[in-house]
């Protein structure tokens, strides 16, 4: 029996000693010159946040700080707010949290605000938490640059699907909300109605456009959902010119690209999406798809460290005020440096923005 | 009784690397936090356990542990007093426990393929009545629909079963606490009492204790019934516990969680064998490997492999011995 | 006169494709024995279960005490006094003895928390396995861990304790050895005192000279007529049985004996086994018997020889020849062949069909190049089926449904059909019926006298002294002497199989 408990304990040692790369200090609070630690919790895995991950690192490097990054299993906040109570209780300098129910999450974050430095990433919790700022771009405004996108690629109306994770969340509801708010200007809210050539196919109008079913197609995330969904909307609108699809989540572009293969309609209709995610840079460098508005999370991360690591060397400088996150535009072609709502908004080429994220990915090792 | 002392030698060793190798696990609040995880997972550890000793097995639990707290939510903010609703829960859950089980043992379909359809039909039901349930959705006093009333109850019942005080921060393990509880009233049953002995004979031989005279479909129902309303119990807890529970994602694959808890505890998924202690002991593994994961800081991609490697080495550990003290007598 | 204790009018049922019982009408008095035997497939255990509860007769009236009866569960039968002892053990293992003996009436306290009494329990059990011959210290221990025969009588012990009025003994002495059979006898006399009425099947025909006061024979699931006490012999009911006179029951037709050594085994020792070497020969035209008590180590060696427990050191020779056998698949390949004791744990595929099971180790020599030879293998399974009488609507017929003679012809079909060279057989009528007995008797017979060399395992000394040209007994796990005529007697087997010397 001691033998077996011996073997045990040997083996989970072993185990211990292979994984435990950086030992943990207790230091809540560091001098100038001490390296801080500083923790970055997004709200789930995907390859948005490897970019992220990559620009926590570059600043982790720049900045000289122990980092924690983690992508939580899934989308619940359940999972994320285990992780976030035990480094705190570890004892994190600062802590930067990608938030998923901002209501739910509102008093366990306000007191873990009291803790440590707390600041959100792209999705936001209300003021009241205590959090020091929030590293994001406003999803309302990148919502309507998409909408400009598509008055740009339809510019005598026409009809649209727009397609996303679910309607419930903040940022989809104000990156919907956002391409709609665009494309009603100057006209009245949207008009429920069946559309004009196709009579079974109902839904409302904004302006000039048709939106098919009168609000965005939820999928659930990403998965098969994504492109039935798109694949269905195209199979209503058979024979109809003058169609644009709107992927609002990182997945969906591709999904819908894919759906139009699927109906040879690549080319025919047109696509505007969301989110750099690497098919969808390269299907616009193609003229598959229009355009997409990007976020930069290799930003987020890059920013969200440096912000943490100053603070916790006591300098409040660098903390961003509501909506200093600018959004950017990516087409084929690209275009001049614009400044709109008081950002300035950068229009890269397709091209050079896919060079760019391969480089960030590139730069440090995963 | 070797069974046993597998399984503590593992969490006594596990423990071990932790506390060893990371200072910061020495932290009371943080092993106060791991303890009260494995309260969480070690509460529909019991169910499965028990399940599994009656030869059956119960894929629908973390689905059942979703859909409760999503139930629990909307319950109250229809206007039903937490009080209240927790029973009316518990009983949704005993609800789906016999229903389970009526399938099975009148219908006699197969457990595996019974419980599979409801961890789909309850996944889908919680995300029918509520997609994003929390306590603050429940008492918004931001919120005309919401009931700012329910805030202290639901704070009550949140110290007393969870542990945590008022601002949400842990003074006691509760959950843990709780699960000590329920296995103490399990194992009196389990290891003192005339069901327990039907149990394991209807898992080792149901015919033996059919011949003996012993109604077996009631015993199974009865254990699905304990099973499913430990699950709802469950997702009552983590409804308390956690800032908000999404209903896709709440409690998902919990099951396998349960199920791993139960075999590591020494239940035979074959049937007939188990203890009480074991079942809290195999709960008892994978917050601590959680734990050492979470606070070495390890690469995301890296985790679920280096969890279930640990838990497959350790498994292979124990069974190697087992054997070998098998051919020594 | 007092109504008897059970009577049963024109019982019928009616399985899906077999009509098992066919009008069957019995009564028994109070504190009597009645023997039921019959070939397998008669129809006994169907009406056995049938007065247990365990299935429900589609026609027919029965009586207990006179009082009319229907029983849907077994719970049903027990609670009206009315207990099976199973043919096949129905215990549950994983629990100590004690434990199986109150299973399903635990004396309790608590009221609905049913909290287990277990001191009276302890007491209890100790009186109960004392009647039964076995120690009371057994109370505690995990019935997975006891040896066949006493399982057996834990079963019995587990129905001696609950207020019967009909025990109902299905072959209860198939695992047990001469001794503990003797113990049984004292048991069932003691409940004939009590008043109790015992309901007795047994394939064994001197057995139910000994204990019935009287014998109903069924066959093809109708009454076949009736014996009573003075009656009783072997020829009256095999010709009852079997509906006509078996000339030769144990044939020895093909046989001439006493050929050269086919299969020499020297020095075997396997792993885990006993410390002392077993070395022995079967002989060209012989069939070699082995005896011993359970326990003694044979099948061990049986297993040892077929690949199944790895070997320590030895020789094996078959025809000149060394055999060098790791695993089932080189004794296989070398024609040695296992009929084991088990044939629904190790024998067969039970929920399979008889074709299925008749191909299983032949799929090499039926596969083609694009799978098995449908013509050929059917062609296999009439031929068998056919050889052997195997009583089966056809080849696609679940194995587990045939009767158990009829299992055990398929077990041996699906080896004969390879062409075996040694054959082990591990008691190789267990459970089966007088007339498929013959049947197979008469084949092991011709299989000995075309030059396969035989070894049988037998606990039957009918069956070991009928068919053995020679015997070796084993106790504790070495082999302790050799028989043959005219020393080979039952009293010798017994003395040496118990430790005494010849």
């Amino acid at each position: 029996m001691a033998l077996r408990l011996v073997y045990l304990a040997f083996t989970c040692l072993a185990l211990a000693g292979c994984g435990g790369g950086n030992s943990a200090s207790n230091a809540p609070n560091v001098a100038g010159g001490d390296r801080p630690k500083i923790a970055v919790v997004t709200n789930c895995t995907d390859p948005f946040w490897d970019l992220c991950e990559a620009g926590a690192n570059k600043a982790a490097k720049d900045h000289n700080v122990e980092l924690l990054f983690r992508q939580p299993e899934k989308l619940d906040a359940a999972i994320q707010m285990p992780i976030i109570e035990a480094w705190v209780k570890q004892g994190v300098n600062g802590i930067a949290v990608s938030v998923i129910d901002p209501k739910g999450q509102e008093e366990d974050l306000t007191r873990i605000a009291k803790k440590v430095s707390l600041i959100t990433m792209d999705n936001d919790a209300a003021e009241s938490t205590g959090r020091l700022c929030y590293v994001g771009v406003d999803n309302r405004e990148a919502g309507r640059a998409v909408g400009r996108l598509v008055k740009k690629v339809l510019p005598n109306g026409g009809t649209i699907a727009m397609f996303i994770g679910n309607n419930s969340s903040a940022n989809a509801i104000d990156r919907s909300g956002g391409v709609l708010d665009e494309l009603k200007t100057p006209d009245a809210d949207g008009k429920p109605g069946t559309h004009p050539t196709k009579k079974d196919v109902s839904g409302k109008y904004y302006g000039k456009y048709f939106l098919v079913d009168g609000e965005a197609k939820t999928d659930g995330g990403p998965g098969e959902k994504a492109v039935t969904n798109a694949r269905d909307v195209l199979g209503r609108l058979d024979g109809v010119s003058d169609i644009c699809m709107i992927g609002l989540y990182a997945y969906n572009p591709p999904a819908i690209l894919e759906a139009a293969r699927a109906k040879s309609l690549v080319g025919k209709i047109k696509i505007v999406g969301f989110d750099e995610n690497l098919e969808t840079l390269k299907s616009i460098a193609t003229g598959e798809i229009e355009g997409t508005v990007v976020q930069d999370p290799f930003n987020y991360g890059y920013k969200s460290v440096e912000i943490l690591a100053a603070v916790a060397r006591g300098d409040k400088s660098k903390l961003l005020g509501k909506g200093q996150t600018p959004y950017q535009v990516i087409t084929k072609d690209g275009g001049p440096d614009q400044t709109i709502n008081g950002l300035l908004i950068k229009f890269p080429k397709a091209v050079d923005f896919e060079k760019k994220i391969r480089d960030d990915l590139a730069s440090v090792k995963k | 009784m070797t069974r046993i002392l597998g399984i503590v030698g593992l969490v006594s060793a596990l423990y071990a690397a932790l506390l060893l190798t990371t200072p910061s696990a020495r932290d009371v609040g943080n092993l106060m936090d791991v303890a009260n995880l494995q309260g969480q997972y070690g509460i529909i550890t019991l169910g499965a356990a028990l399940v599994i000793i009656v030869g059956g097995i119960d894929l629908s639990i973390g689905s059942v542990v979703g859909c409760s707290a999503v139930l629990f939510g909307v319950t109250m903010k229809s206007g039903v007093h937490p009080y209240a609703a927790l029973p009316l829960v518990l009983a949704f859950g005993a609800t789906v426990g016999l229903v389970n089980g009526l399938l099975i043992t009148r219908l006699k379909l197969q457990a595996f393929l019974v419980t599979l359809c409801g961890m789909f039909v309850y996944r889908g039901l919680a995300r029918l009545i509520g997609g994003t349930v929390s306590r603050t959705w429940v008492t918004d006093p931001r919120d005309p629909t919401a009931h700012p009333e329910f805030d202290t109850p639901i704070r009550n019942l949140r110290s007393g079963l969870v542990g945590k005080d008022f601002l949400g921060e842990l003074v006691f393990p509760g959950e843990f606490v709780l699960l000590i509880l329920l296995a103490l009233v399990l194992g009196f049953f389990l290891h003192r009492t005339a069901y327990g002995r039907y149990w394991y004979a209807i898992g080792h031989n149901e015919l033996a204790a059919k011949y003996a005279g012993v109604n077996v479909d009631r015993q199974r129902v009865i254990v699905y019934v304990i099973c499913s309303t430990l699950a709802s119990l469950a997702g009552m807890l983590l409804f308390l516990n956690m800032p908000s529970i999404q209903a896709d994602a709440g409690g998902s694959s919990w099951e396998l969680f349960a199920i791993l808890g139960a075999v590591l505890g020494g239940c035979s998924l074959r049937g007939g064998e188990g203890t009480a202690i074991g079942m809290v002991l195999g709960a008892m593994v994978m917050p601590v490997v959680d734990n050492f994961v979470n606070l070495n800081g390890m690469k995301s991609d890296g985790i679920p492999a280096v969890i279930g490697l640990t838990l497959l080495l350790g498994t292979i550990i124990d069974e190697l011995l087992r054997r070998r003290n098998a051919a020594r007598k | 006169m007092p109504p008897p204790r059970l009577a049963i009018e024109n019982a019928r049922k009616q399985f899906p494709g077999v009509l098992a019982l066919d009008g069957v009408s019995l009564t028994l008095a109070p504190g009597e024995v009645l023997a039921v035997v019959g070939e397998n497939g008669a129809g006994k255990s169907t009406l056995m279960k049938i007065v247990a509860g365990v299935y429900r007769r589609d026609e027919g009236t029965m009586t207990l005490d006179g009082e009319p009866i229907e029983f849907t569960t077994p719970g049903d039968a027990i609670a009206a006094g009315v207990s099976l002892i199973h043919q096949e053990l129905n215990l549950a293992e994983n629990l100590s003895v004690a434990d199986n003996l109150f299973l399903g009436r635990e004396r309790t306290y608590g009221g609905p928390l049913r909290i287990l009494d277990k001191s009276t329990a302890k007491a209890r059990a100790a009186e109960l396995l004392t009647r039964v011959g076995l120690p009371a210290s057994r109370a505690t221990a995990r019935v997975g861990a006891l040896p066949p025969g006493e399982k057996q009588l834990v079963e019995i012990a587990r129905a001696l304790g609950l207020k019967v009025r009909i025990l109902i003994m299905d072959e209860p002495t198939s695992s047990l050895t001469q001794r503990e059979t003797e113990t049984l006898y004292g048991v069932i006399d003691g409940l004939k005192a009590d008043g109790v009425s015992v309901l007795y099947i047994s394939h064994r025909l001197a057995e139910v000279k000994r204990v019935a006061d009287r014998v109903v024979v069924l066959r093809d699931g109708r009454n076949a007529g009736e014996l009573a006490k003075h009656e009783i012999d072997h020829e009256n009911m095999v010709r009852l049985m079997v509906g006509r006179d078996l000339k030769q029951f144990y044939p020895k037709d093909h046989r001439k004996g006493g050929g050269e050594p086919i299969f020499q085994v020297r020095d075997l020792r396997y792993r885990n086994g006993p410390a002392t070497s077993a070395s022995f020969d079967v002989r060209a035209g012989e069939i070699l018997g082995m005896a011993g008590l359970v326990g003694a180590g044979r099948t061990e060696l049986a297993e040892a020889v077929f690949g199944v427990r790895p070997l320590a050191s030895g020789t094996l020779t078959l025809n000149g020849q060394d055999l060098r056998i790791r695993r089932p698949q080189d004794a296989i390949d070398a024609g040695v062949f296992l009929v084991p004791e088990d044939r629904r744990l190790h024998g067969l595929v039970v929920p399979e069909s008889v074709g299925f099971n008749l191909s299983l180790p032949n799929l090499d020599r039926l596969g083609g190049l694009f799978g098995t030879r449908r013509a050929a293998e059917a062609e296999l399974h009439a031929a068998w089926i056919d050889k052997l009488r195997v009583k089966t609507p056809s080849a696609r017929q679940t194995v587990g449904l045939l009767s158990g003679g009829n299992q055990q012809k398929v077990v041996y079909g699906k080896w004969l059909a390879r062409g075996p060279k040694l054959l082990i057989l591990d008691e190789p009528t267990r459970g089966v019926d007088v007339g498929a007995k013959a049947e197979i008797y008469a084949l092991i017979d011709e299989l000995a006298g075309n030059g396969v060399a035989v070894w049988m395992i037998t606990s039957d000394m009918e069956e070991l002294l009928g068919m053995s040209d020679r015997v070796l007994v084993m106790h504790e796990g070495r082999i302790a002497g050799e028989l043959a005529k005219p020393q080979l007697t039952e009293e010798a087997v017994m003395r040496l199989a118990t430790g005494g010397s010849t």
